[in-house]
Parts: structure tokens; C-alpha cells; sequence
């Protein structure tokens, strides 16, 4: 399975498929949780880049402010951009990017090299949406206003699971769509 | 081989999710005192069976709002700016909650409040604390002092009762419903804080009264967004107010009331008898002062334009009691019988 996935990988379009969604979905997944904002009239003191790191850093890193979600320990701004530099939760975003990138890399294989159709799309596309949601309960609720749900203690409980849920639900899609190519190509 | 590298995979996204989920670095449990556990065991008033059935309903409601305890941080070393400086990324028409007790004279943000809900301020030596809850537009300025000689700051549980934001304080652990501004849970259960005035209002308003006001700084020992759009729940200055105007709620409160819009902003008014009185505050606008009857008393509420504020009294002794404004829906959940004058 893992020299057929670095098989693939190996030509140019099914790499630059996964960096380009690995890219992408860290962006959305950022900004989802606000920890990636563009703003502006944040105060004078902000110059065009700078960065700045909390003193007390080391007693902010392992901070939760909700289940798989962790506390800022310093900022990156960028013009009217700003990084909000959490380490726990950049090791997510790109542990769930890569897993995405992969499934996006194997799907367009697939369809494109074997001519195969299932629902595997459907299975990565929805082991997406829980990990973007995961920071919606507590940091950003109007998606949840959106999306029109009423939180429940259950419902509480369900979402603090969210994260490891999209990584299941990810690499579960990865492995069912490489064993359908195996057992294609062989 | 293959197989192997994928149970590698496995185990280390497993362990990854174990060591995430178990790597809360937040409050720790909260040893209370043996000294303070007596003194709040003879300090606690006798509680009516009522009451403590009304505790233990509102005990069994708290459910979590997402963020564990202290994972919305409370903002315990405030630092000032002055008004030149605010303006400079503060906005005229920004909600802010104003105080002015004790010869400390400030502004606090509400967009900074937000992500923060608590501010902890020692005046000359007294503790106080200013609590704000976004889910039930409430704002309360309360005494750390709450028993004699036991005196604490206020952190967030991460826990909600009717929406609303449930304290804990750093001393007893006990958890007090900043609406209700009691204790629900032992040891300190059924002593009531006592408050100062809060001023909600706009900047340019705050500064007007006050030209030398100090103002919250955004340098908070948090990372957050503080900007004109940070507000996670919506505005109170863009026209798509989101949670603020919506008929929606997030969490089902224990008793609805459709006599009002969820969202109605009232002046709510309680007493130490538990005696409740809400007032629309457009009627309160309108009419520029209202009397109204709290039990026995008569309040007094008189409206500010210069601040849209309002202060309350009560008539017969010149008293001064708190008032403060809150969403219908939170008020009508906590008082069911609360009078209400629209």
C-alpha cells in the first residue's frame, strides 16, 4: 500500500494535487478557527511584519481553550494578515492537510489514470467538514447558528471528538481507495 | 511491510489523540483552604428547600459550552491605555462597559471582553471583577469580597447555565451564575456577591462623560482576534448583528417566554430577596424614567441619554440597586415570575 501511494506520488500532477489541497485546506482550516484573520485598525503598534511571542510561552503551549484546540502563543502579522501561532494546532492542521492532500493525490488517480468512480470522494469529503467544525463550538458559534443546530450536552460531547473523527474517517478513506487500485492493477 | 508501516500510522495517530486530549495544561483542581471552608461553613446563610431545589435544577442544567475550565481565559493583570491611544483602533460606535468606582475610571472593550468574559481588577486593594456573558448580553460588575475575610478572583467554569455564563471563584471553587450572582454549589452555596455599576455604552459616549477615562489594552497575555470583526458571535456595530439579533439560541434554557423576542434587551432588576422586575429598555428610552414595583419597594429607574444608560434606586430609602441589561430569554429562564413592565 505505502510504495504504491510514493508510486503515485512519484509523477508531478499527483504531487502538486496534494501540496495544492494540503495548502488549501490548512488556509480554510486556520482561518475556520480563527486562527488565520485579516483585519484591519489593530493599532499603531503594528507594523507591516512583525512577530511577537508571549513571555510566558512554555505555560501557553499545552493550553486548551477547547477539546483539540490550544492556545496562541504568539502572533505573525503580515500587513492586515494575522498568524495566531499555536504549536498543537499547526501539527493538526497539517496532520489533517496531509491526510486530505493524500486522498485528493489517490482520488484523481484513480479517476483519472484507472477511470474509476465510487463514492470515495464523497467518504474524503466528509472526513473533512468535522475537523473544520471542531473549533466551531466554542470559537466561532455563528457556523453553528449557521448551520441551524441547538447544542445539547450530547451533541457537546460528540464535537470535542471531531478532530480524531476526521483523521479516522480520513485515513480510512485513503486505505479503502489504495486497496481498490491494487486490487485494479493487479 | 506494507501493513506494518500502516499500524505505525495507526498507533501514532492514536497516541497523538491521546496525548492531545489529555494534554489540558488548564486549571488545576482548586485545594480550598481549611480555614476558608470553615469560614464560608459559618458565613453561608440557612438555604429555604426552595431554594435549594432551585440550586440543584440549575446545578443539573450547567452544561458545557465547549471550552474547558479557564480555557476562555480571564484577564487577571489589566493594562491601560488612555483614549488617544484607543482611538486609534477603537471605534465610536464600539460597545464598551464602563466603570467608575473607587477613583479608577475605565472603559473595557466589549470586543475584547468577549474572548474573555472576566476581568479581574484589584481598586485599592479590592478585589472586583468585571463579568460579561455574550450569549445573554449581560454585563455585572461584582466584589471579590463575599464572606468575611475570604475575598477572590472569578474565573470561567466553561460551563453555561440558560446560556449564561457560570462562574467559579478562585478560593472556594464554588460556581455562581454571574445572572443570579449567588452560589449554586458548596461551600459557598447561597451567599450572594455584592455589585458596583457597569455602564454599557458606546466609546464616543464613555469618553464624552469621562475625557480622562483609561481604557483596557489589547495586550491582554492572550492572542486573539480584537478586531472590528473578532467578535465571534456577531456586532453590535455592523447591521448583520448575527447571535445578537437572531431568534435563535445555542443552548435550550430551562423556561421560555414568548412575550418578548428572545433577544430583547430588558433592564433587569433584583433583590437580595429574590424579588425580580424586568423593564423593556425601549420603553425606558422612551419614557425617560419608570417606576415599578420590586415586592414591598418601589424602584426608581432613570434613564441617562448622554451614556444610553440608566441608573436604578429604590424609592423609599434612596438606595442605590443595581440594574443592568440582559436578554429577555436569559431573564425570563432564571426569573419565570419576573414582573415585567413594556
Amino acid at each position: 500500500m505505502v510504495s504504491l501511494l510514493f508510486s503515485i506520488l512519484g509523477e508531478r500532477r499527483y504531487w502538486l494535487t496534494a501540496a495544492i489541497i494540503f495548502f488549501v485546506y490548512v488556509i480554510v482550516y486556520l482561518a475556520a478557527t480563527q486562527f488565520l484573520i485579516f483585519t484591519q485598525r489593530m493599532g499603531a503598534t503594528d507594523g507591516f511584519f512583525a512577530i511577537k511571542i508571549a513571555e510566558n510561552w512554555q505555560e501557553l503551549m499545552f493550553r486548551q481553550r477547547a477539546p483539540f484546540l490550544f492556545e496562541s502563543i504568539g502572533a505573525m502579522y503580515l500587513g492586515g494578515l494575522k498568524l495566531f501561532i499555536s504549536v498543537p494546532n499547526m501539527f493538526l492542521a497539517a496532520t489533517l492537510g496531509i491526510l486530505i492532500g493524500l486522498n485528493g493525490a489517490v482520488s484523481y488517480y484513480s479517476f483519472r489514470a484507472l477511470s474509476l468512480r465510487g463514492s470515495q470522494g464523497l467518504v474524503q469529503l466528509i472526513g473533512t467538514v468535522p475537523a473544520i467544525l471542531s473549533g466551531a463550538a466554542c470559537c466561532v458559534p455563528t457556523l453553528i447558528l449557521v448551520i441551524g443546530l441547538q447544542l445539547t450536552a450530547t451533541l457537546a460531547t460528540v464535537w470535542a471528538f471531531f478532530v480524531p473523527l476526521s483523521v479516522f474517517l480520513l485515513f480510512a478513506a485513503l486505505w479503502r481507495s489504495l486497496r481498490k487500485i491494487k486490487k485494479r492493477t493487479l | 511491510m506494507g501493513n506494518q508501516v500502516i499500524y505505525f500510522f495507526l498507533f501514532v495517530i492514536i497516541a497523538g489523540v491521546v496525548f492531545f486530549y489529555f494534554s489540558n495544561r488548564n486549571a488545576a483542581p482548586i485545594e480550598v483552604a481549611p480555614e476558608v471552608r470553615k469560614q464560608l461553613k459559618e458565613s453561608a446563610p440557612l438555604i429555604s428547600q426552595d431554594r435549594d431545589v432551585y440550586f440543584s435544577l440549575l446545578e443539573k442544567s450547567a452544561i458545557s459550552g465547549g471550552p474547558p475550565k479557564d480555557g476562555i481565559p480571564s484577564i487577571d493583570e489589566p493594562i491601560y491605555t488612555s483614549a488617544e491611544e484607543a482611538d486609534e483602533w477603537l471605534l465610536s460606535q464600539d460597545i464598551v462597559f464602563g466603570i467608575d468606582y473607587k477613583g479608577l475610571t475605565a472603559a473595557y472593550p466589549q470586543r475584547i471582553v468577549v474572548w474573555h468574559e472576566i476581568v479581574n481588577v484589584k481598586i485599592g486593594g479590592e478585589d472586583v471583577s468585571l463579568t460579561y456573558c455574550p450569549l445573554t448580553g449581560t454585563a455585572i460588575g461584582f466584589k471579590g469580597e463575599y464572606a468575611s475575610g475570604i475575598s477572590s478572583e472569578f474565573g470561567v467554569s466553561g460551563k453555561l447555565i440558560n446560556s449564561n455564563l457560570l462562574m467559579y471563584d478562585r478560593k472556594s471553587d464554588s460556581y455562581w451564575p454571574q445572572i443570579l450572582g449567588t452560589a449554586i454549589t458548596d461551600p459557598a452555596k447561597g451567599i450572594r456577591l455584592e455589585e458596583f455599576p457597569v455602564v454599557w455604552t458606546t466609546w464616543e459616549k464613555w469618553k464624552q462623560a469621562h475625557p480622562d477615562t483609561l481604557i483596557l489594552s489589547q495586550d491582554t497575555g492572550f492572542f486573539r482576534n480584537y478586531g472590528e470583526n473578532g467578535d465571534p458571535y456577531g456586532s453590535y456595530v455592523r447591521e448583520n448583528r448575527g447571535y445578537y439579533s437572531s431568534d435563535r439560541l445555542l443552548f435550550e434554557p430551562i423556561h421560555t417566554d414568548s412575550r418578548l423576542h428572545p433577544k430583547e434587551v430588558v433592564v433587569g432588576i433584583r433583590d437580595a430577596e429574590g424579588r425580580t422586575l424586568a423593564i423593556l429598555k425601549n420603553k425606558l428610552r422612551t419614557e425617560k424614567i419608570i417606576e415599578a414595583s420590586l415586592g414591598d419597594s418601589t424602584v426608581v429607574v432613570t434613564y441617562d441619554q448622554e451614556l444610553d444608560f440608566y441608573k436604578a434606586r429604590i424609592k423609599e430609602t434612596d438606595t442605590w440597586i443595581n440594574a443592568f441589561d440582559a436578554m429577555w430569554f436569559s431573564w425570563a429562564a432564571f426569573y419565570p415570575n419576573t414582573e415585567l413592565v413594556q
